[in-house]
C-alpha cells in the first residue's frame, strides 16, 4: 500500500505517469496497442513483423505480477532507471532489478532467443 | 568462462546498466551485440508505439459508457472513497442529471494505477467532500458537508480508480 502511495503521490507531482494516466479512460484492448507500430519499416513484411515483436512484448507485460508490470512499465514507458523506481515505489534497486530481469527474461523467451 | 554474455548481464545492458566488460565483449562479439540490439529495437518499438496509442487515447473525445446499476456490494469493493458517509449522503441526495460537458479522470491518490489492458466500467455517484479528502484528493471548499457528482471509473477487481467530477458545485 505504501508504495501506491508513494507512486501516485511521487507521479502526479513530476507527471511522469502520463502513460497511466492517459490510458484511464476506456478499456484498452492489447491487439489494438500493438497497432501504432510507427511505419518506419522499409516493407509491409518488416512491419507487420514489428507489430508482432510489440503484441509479444504486451502478452508478457499481461502476465507479469502487478509489481513486475509496475516496474517494467516505469523502465520501458517512462524511461526511468532502478534507482529512480527504488525512489518513486519503495522498492529496492536489487529487486526492481531482478523484477527488470524477469521481465526480460520472459521477453527474450517469447520473442525467440538468438544466443 | 561463458563465450558470450549471461543472461543477468544482456539484461543489465538492456536496462542501461552497462559494465567495462559487457562493453568490450559486445564490441567484439557479433552473436551478442545482435541480441541487445534485436532486444533494444522490440523495446523501443513497444515504447514508441504504446506512447502513439496512448496519445491517440489521450487526445480522443470520451466514449460515455452505459451506467452502472447501483450495487450496495459494489460501493463496499470501492472501499475508502464510499464511505458511510456516502452512503447517508445517497440515501438524503438523487443523483444528479447527467451534463454533457466531461472533464478528464483524476487518478485517486491512494490506489495503484490501471494497467493498460485493464477492463473498466464508469459509474456516476455523488461522493460527499469528506470521502474524497480522505481518498487523497485536496479538497477546497468552505464546508466538507457537501457531496459531488462524479463519474467513477471501476477496475475490473471492483476497485475506484479515478473519478471524473461531473458538477463541482457543492450540494447540501
Amino acid at each position: 500500500m505504501q508504495i501506491a502511495v508513494n507512486l501516485i503521490r511521487d507521479a502526479v507531482r513530476n507527471r511522469r505517469l502520463q502513460f497511466w494516466k492517459r490510458t484511464q479512460r476506456d478499456a484498452v484492448d492489447l491487439d489494438e496497442a500493438s497497432e501504432w507500430v510507427r511505419d518506419r519499416a522499409p516493407s509491409p513484411e518488416d512491419r507487420a513483423a514489428a507489430r508482432q515483436q510489440v503484441a509479444s512484448i504486451w502478452n508478457v507485460v499481461a502476465r507479469l505480477s502487478e509489481r513486475q508490470r509496475t516496474v517494467f512499465l516505469l523502465h520501458f514507458m517512462e524511461g526511468m532507471n532502478p534507482g529512480e523506481i527504488e525512489a518513486i515505489t519503495g522498492i529496492t534497486r536489487a529487486a526492481v532489478k531482478v523484477h527488470l530481469f524477469r521481465a526480460i527474461h520472459a521477453v527474450r523467451e517469447r520473442l525467440g532467443r538468438t544466443q | 568462462m561463458n563465450p558470450h554474455l549471461t543472461s543477468e548481464e544482456i539484461s543489465d545492458w538492456i536496462i542501461g546498466e552497462r559494465t567495462p566488460e559487457s562493453e568490450g565483449h559486445i564490441a567484439e562479439c557479433a552473436l551478442c551485440r545482435g541480441e541487445v540490439d534485436r532486444l533494444d529495437c522490440a523495446f523501443r518499438q513497444f515504447r514508441d508505439s504504446a506512447r502513439r496509442w496512448s496519445e491517440h487515447w489521450y487526445t480522443a473525445p470520451a466514449v460515455r459508457r452505459p451506467e452502472a446499476v447501483w450495487s450496495w456490494r459494489r460501493l463496499a469493493a470501492i472501499g475508502g472513497l464510499v464511505s458511510a458517509a456516502l452512503a447517508i449522503v445517497l440515501l438524503a441526495q438523487p443523483s444528479a442529471a447527467p451534463v454533457a460537458e466531461e472533464e478528464a479522470f483524476l487518478q485517486i491518490p491512494y490506489v495503484a494505477p490501471l494497467a493498460p489492458y485493464a477492463q473498466t466500467r464508469v459509474m456516476r455517484m455523488d461522493v460527499s467532500m469528506t470521502a474524497l479528502k480522505a481518498a487523497g484528493f485536496e479538497v477546497h471548499a468552505p464546508e466538507l458537508s457537501g457531496a459531488l457528482t462524479v463519474d467513477v471509473l471501476v477496475g475490473q477487481d471492483g476497485r475506484a480508480h479515478a473519478i471524473r467530477p461531473i458538477n463541482r458545485s457543492t450540494k447540501r
